[in-house]
């Protein structure tokens, strides 16, 4: 007999968030009318448990974002959701209507985007935008939900809290108003936050700020945390756990030390090789190598192409990830070019 | 034999968001870069790298102060005279689709500035942007395409051959490889590491990221609310940073080694606004060190074994976290 369920039947420790084989494509039609298929994601593995912070990395295209828009539900057409499941808190999202989604959206999965001030409402001042978050999601007075916002915006630390509640989106910088952002995202004390990019295009020493910020919250409220980013830095200062994506599949995952030390898949070992503060240049051979063309995805591991170690089993099915969180990549050949 | 470019106190004010007020952008800014050399320009937004990039090229005028390109002063020049001066001095933008015409093929791209700048013959050009072409690595069926079907990376190699078509002796880049993936990103300062070895071009590299500047600068310039708070040479400056201000950039930089022991100097809050400039050092109200002379007496920029550092405790004791 073939141990198939082996890997799922010891996966039994229930994670907050659990992903499971998520496909994704983008269907479109050519200009002679054709239907030409985006395969976006591809199988997508990952877990994140309470009290963690899972990072999501990879180069543009490879599906972070569109990886946290389909748990949200904020998938729309041309992307379709066809296959996988996302399980939070042991409930299947995909089986659920737009309703219950709605009342779990804000409240107990909350979300932080890039671009801080586009998403705020320029209209509306700071402090009852994080009050009309809190009273869309609980039944309060205005008077309780105003004494909440003032409560989070001392939390995520914006100097005088209770005069910046009246101020506008536009008075505030880029790093005040991520903060804003964070004390929205937690003001309904979520059990899962994800946060896309939280510090990209802020400056060093703010991003720096931003993110200790994000990390305290979620030691000090036990939350999941799913942190997509592109900067590796960040993984490895600030995330417990790693997945790092390549055309639309987590290839890698694990504890961050363990996949910083001792990469197992080629792609994450170029990945790591190619940060500015593991390089050395004038040794030439350095190649970024073409991005995976998502129309035409080889049969097997997206990486074949590339892979400096291919050989013909590389076309037949891709690896699976070790259960459990462990460290594991999705190689027929983790051990060569160790 | 003179610098390729250098800076003698340069300002540079805009006109203020009120009547009357005004933008210091750049504060009485001085430095060199010498031929061959790469200079990096570092510091956050609003710290006027950009500007220092537009001024040493006068895409911007200076308010007060003098511009030198190998030696000759082209503060004072006309446009026109100006343009006569553009084939030695190029500059690459940090969004290169931005920059790029969608409508020309990469060929006619990259042919634009011989036009412009020589008389060669239509052969000639044609010959010169196969070569440069191959310099920057791009294949060449890649000519005849246009800029919306290339990759980002492809774009930036693009840009960079542009450039250097003229054969420049300095390339003003601003913030070059800012937004390409972290693999493109690897073989695009390879390439300007290659090609700055092959014509001796100077560099002045505009950017954010210490990452990139410990690899491609030679020199470093750390700036901050349009001054410069510290400079020196790269290794030197990496080795043992000692203004507060460079010391709280450096520590606030993510290693990717798992295993780096992370001693961060805490700042509080963020750049100030540069219409109303603090009476004392720019950088005392963040400074965890700074002190009542800090706060009233700006400290002059000293010459220190071949770093320059303008604070009044260089290398004072931080409280890290």
């Amino acid at each position: 007999m073939i141990p198939a369920e082996t890997p799922q039947a010891a996966d039994t420790a229930m994670s907050l968030l659990r992903v499971r084989d998520l496909q994704v494509h983008f269907v479109a039609r050519d200009r002679y009318d054709r239907v030409r298929v985006a395969r976006a994601l591809n199988g997508v593995d990952l877990d994140v448990e309470r009290g963690e912070i899972y990072g999501l990395v990879g180069e543009t295209g490879a599906g972070k974002s569109l990886t946290a828009h389909a748990i949200m539900g904020l998938l729309r057409e041309p992307a379709r959701r066809v296959g996988g499941s996302i399980e939070f808190d042991g409930r299947e999202l995909t089986a659920i209507g737009d309703d219950e989604l709605n009342a779990m959206r804000g409240d107990r999965i909350a979300m932080v985007v890039q671009s801080p001030r586009t998403s705020l409402d320029p209209l509306t001042r700071v402090g009852e935008q994080i009050a009309r978050i809190h009273r869309v999601h609980r039944k309060t007075s205005a008077d309780e939900a105003r004494a909440r916002a003032l409560t989070m915006m001392q939390a995520v630390g914006i100097p005088d809290p209770k005069a910046r509640m009246q101020a506008w989106p536009h008075q505030f910088s880029g790093g005040m108003a991520q903060r804003v952002l964070i004390a929205m995202a937690l003001v309904n004390d979520p059990q899962l936050l994800i946060a896309d990019e939280p510090s990209t295009g802020l400056d060093v020493t703010v991003q720096a700020q931003i993110l200790d910020l994000l990390k305290s919250s979620v030691k000090e409220r036990q939350l999941a945390a799913l942190l997509i980013t592109h900067d590796l830095g960040v993984v490895a200062q600030v995330c417990d756990r790693v997945g790092v994506m390549f055309a639309g599949v987590v290839i890698e995952s694990g504890p961050v030390e363990q996949v910083f030390t001792q990469p197992r898949h080629p792609y994450t070992r170029h990945l790591i090789g190619s940060s500015p503060d593991r390089l050395t240049l004038g040794r030439g051979a350095v190649r970024a190598g073409a991005a995976p063309d998502l129309y035409n995805l080889p049969p097997g591991c997206p990486y074949q192409t590339r892979c400096p170690h291919a050989q013909p089993v590389c076309q037949g099915e891709l690896m699976r990830l070790p259960p459990g969180g462990a460290h594991g990549a999705r190689c027929h050949f983790p051990e060569i070019g160790q | 034999m003179s610098a390729a470019l250098q800076l003698d106190h340069v300002v540079k004010h805009f006109p203020g968001p009120r009547r009357g007020t005004r933008v210091h952008a750049v504060n009485d800014v001085s430095f060199s870069v010498a031929q061959g050399e790469t200079v990096a320009l570092v510091g956050e937004s609003g710290s006027g790298k950009t500007t220092l990039g537009r001024l040493a090229l006068q895409l911007e005028r200076v308010t007060t102060g003098r511009v030198l390109l190998q030696g000759r002063d082209i503060t004072q020049l006309s446009q026109s005279s100006l343009r006569t001066l553009r084939p030695h001095m190029q500059m690459v933008f940090q969004d290169p689709w931005a920059t790029l015409n969608p409508r020309m093929r990469i060929r006619s791209v990259l042919e634009e500035p011989l036009k412009l700048h020589s008389s060669l013959s239509a052969a000639e050009r044609q010959s010169r942007i196969v070569g440069m072409a191959d310099r920057v690595h791009l294949g060449g069926g890649l000519l005849d395409r246009f800029p919306a079907q290339l990759s980002g990376g492809q774009l930036q190699r693009v840009a960079l051959a542009r450039a250097l078509m003229t054969q420049p002796r300095l390339v003003v880049l601003d913030e070059p490889t800012s937004s390409l993936d972290l693999s493109v990103r690897a073989e695009i300062l390879e390439l300007l590491s290659e090609l700055r070895a092959q014509s001796q071009v100077s560099y002045l590299f505009i950017t954010h990221d210490l990452g990139t500047v410990r690899l491609i600068a030679d020199r470093i310039v750390v700036l901050y609310l349009g001054g410069i708070v510290e400079s020196g040479p790269t290794a030197k400056i990496f080795d043992q940073p000692r203004h507060p201000y460079t010391r709280a950039l450096f520590s606030a930089q993510l290693s990717t080694d798992v295993r780096a022991r992370r001693e961060r100097v805490i700042l509080q809050g963020e750049i100030p606004s540069p219409v109303d400039l603090p009476r004392g050092c720019s950088f005392a109200g963040r400074c965890p060190a700074a002190d009542d002379r800090c706060r009233n007496e700006r400290p002059e920029l000293v010459t220190e074994s071949a770093v320059q550092i303008a604070c009044f405790k260089p290398g004072v004791a931080l409280a890290t976290g």
